[in-house]
């Protein structure tokens, strides 16, 4: 687009606000879990002080936080690979291969990402029950894994659609089977956005409350329900809290700076890149 | 979005079967775990079934539907008109106010990258992490939000109780806590769009003389509607659903008025182990989610490529 005149300031002096209310959020957290506890509340808040690890290690000693941690890295690890790995063979299917009533089948699994949770939740809480798999981690891994499967099929159909199929044509002509050609050919083209896909899931897996609320117990607990149980009507344990939140928070932040260039196609399922 | 063309040299693949086996796994996962549930909710909700008995469960008909909807139950209808305060009111500022930010990161400045990742980071942040944050930010004596109030000697305007705590603020309070968290979707999909936007139109319209408030109306709008269409699907279903921010900020407190649709059916389902009517209310919330989103979906998919 050409370059149209526009007020340097108004543009520079919003985007610097909305910048720092974006992110303050996340310096308070984590410069709150740094501070010793006499200073958490003092007002006026004060920004800059010697940094102590108090908090960690309370949060580490007085509860069982190394095993949320596990589950949550369990639970988040075993739910990304199952649904990048059904959903990018579904993609794949879906973008090259003939099926019919493709597009009523693919918009299907997109709108199964529209049902809220609860709806599912009660139901699955009450089979989980009597399947025994209430507070285990693969009844949150059946659960984490089929929220991700729109997300998966949508972002790799879309990738897998820009890679022309003349590449994949020309491997069948040398002998190899279309699924041996996706798998030659294709998947290696599309192994970046495959990856940044799975970072995504795991993300939303990461982060995920509510169903790992309603599904799990003491067994199986991931890092944000425990988090959230720092807080009760009895007061709130400022530093486990801040220190449980700065656990959740600073691994996606990495993540994300990894996936940059991949959030847009990916939060939009591909619709948008 | 791409839709892959049907080539005909691709019908010499052997076995007609092959494509629907791939997508089996997927296809077996999600039914399982979608539509299965929606059957056993429905089920449940013509039972009288409280689990403190779990024995108990006479088929009671529609009766767990009448006692929801009834006009004199003012807990459900009182949820009902939060949830659409909720879904309208966050919906309408997140538009407005993604495409405002997104016009702006749009204009050449420096630091474009910067800006733009930066503005997304609250829509990746856990909700759990958010709720927490905002509820230490208004808490009444020592939150930050009363403190800058004070130093900016805006100290009539604070409510004793704390913003979350009385029952005026609350539910807008609540609503500004998602619009901090989810305009990042709205602004990343408009910028997507105003990148993706063709030259031709703007130069067209510059040529025949068109003010630049016209331009945006007229031109750079109606090409903005298939990111605007997606923009709403998102967010008008997930504010819908609302449930982790409200539950730890407020637990659907005070006196229920930020008590949202998923709240009062968690609270129903957990609290009070009311199966029948918690599964009643989440059919009735599931037909008129599955309505919406298929309008919305429909209308994207028979866009104009």
């Amino acid at each position: 687009m050409e370059v149209r005149r526009y007020n340097k300031y108004t543009t520079y002096t919003v985007l610097i606000v909305g910048t720092i209310i974006a992110l303050f959020p996340l310096f308070w957290i984590i410069t709150t879990s740094l501070k010793p506890r006499m200073l958490t509340f003092v007002i006026p808040p004060r920004w800059f002080v010697k940094p102590t690890l108090d908090n960690y290690r309370d949060l580490f000693q007085a509860t069982k936080v190394t095993k949320n941690l596990v589950n949550s890295l369990i639970i988040a690890g075993w739910s990304t690979m199952a649904a990048a790995s059904l959903g990018c063979i579904a993609a794949f299917s879906f973008a090259r291969l003939r099926i019919s009533r493709k597009e009523d089948l693919i918009f299907w699994i997109l709108s199964t990402r529209m049902i809220p949770p609860i709806v599912t939740l009660i139901p699955m809480f009450l089979i989980f029950r009597s399947w025994g798999l209430y507070d285990t981690h693969l009844g949150v891994i059946l659960f984490h894994t089929a929220a991700n499967f729109p997300l998966v099929v949508w972002m790799m159909r879309s990738f897998i659609a820009e890679i022309p199929p003349e590449v994949e044509e020309s491997a069948m002509v040398d002998g190899c089977s279309h699924l041996g050609a996706f798998w030659r050919i294709t998947l290696p083209l599309t192994l970046p956005a495959l990856l940044a896909t799975g970072v995504l899931s795991f993300i939303a897996s990461w982060n995920e409350f509510m169903g790992a609320l309603i599904l799990t117990g003491e067994e199986a607990k991931t890092l944000p329900v425990l988090t959230m149980s720092f807080i009760s009507a009895k007061g709130i344990m400022w530093g486990r809290m801040t220190a449980g939140a700065t656990l959740i928070v600073v691994p996606i932040i990495v993540l994300v700076i990894f996936v940059q260039k991949y959030l847009t196609r990916g939060l939009s399922f591909g619709m948008f890149k | 979005m791409v839709k892959s063309k049907d080539n005909k040299r691709r019908s010499h693949i052997g076995r007609r079967s092959v494509p629907y086996l791939l997508i089996l796994p997927v296809m077996a996962w999600l039914v399982l775990l979608t539509i299965f549930p929606f059957v056993k909710t429905l089920q449940y909700s013509f039972l009288g079934w409280v689990l403190t008995r779990p024995w108990h469960k006479p088929f009671v008909g529609i009766q767990n539907y009448a006692s929801v909807l009834s006009f004199s139950n003012h807990i459900y209808w009182n949820t009902m008109r939060n949830t659409g305060i909720y879904v309208a009111v966050a919906l309408a500022i997140e538009l407005i106010l993604g495409l405002w930010l997104a016009t702006l990161v749009n204009r050449p400045i420096k630091a474009q990258k910067f800006f733009a990742t930066a503005l997304l980071i609250p829509m990746v942040i856990s909700p759990v992490v958010v709720g927490l944050f905002f509820r230490a930010a208004f808490a009444p004596d020592f939150g930050l939000v009363n403190y800058f109030l004070k130093v900016m000697r805006l100290t009539p305007w604070i409510p004793q109780e704390g913003f979350l705590g009385r029952i005026s603020t609350a539910l807008l309070t609540v609503i500004l806590v998602d619009v901090w968290s989810w305009t990042p979707f709205t602004f990343l999909i408009f910028f997507a769009g105003l990148k993706s936007l063709p030259n031709e139109p703007f130069e067209a319209a510059e040529i025949d003389g068109s003010s630049p408030s016209q331009r945006f109306w007229f031109v750079t709008l109606p090409l903005l509607k298939p990111a605007l269409l997606v923009a709403i699907l998102f967010r008008a279903m997930d504010a819908y659903r609302i449930f982790d921010v409200v539950w730890i900020m407020t637990k659907g407190g005070p006196g229920g008025a930020t008590e949202t649709l998923s709240v009062l059916i968690y609270k129903t389902a957990f609290y009070y182990w009311d199966i029948g009517i918690s599964t009643a209310m989440s059919y009735i919330m599931l037909v008129i989610a599955i309505t919406f989103s298929t309008v919305l979906i429909r209308s994207l998919y028979h866009r104009p490529a």
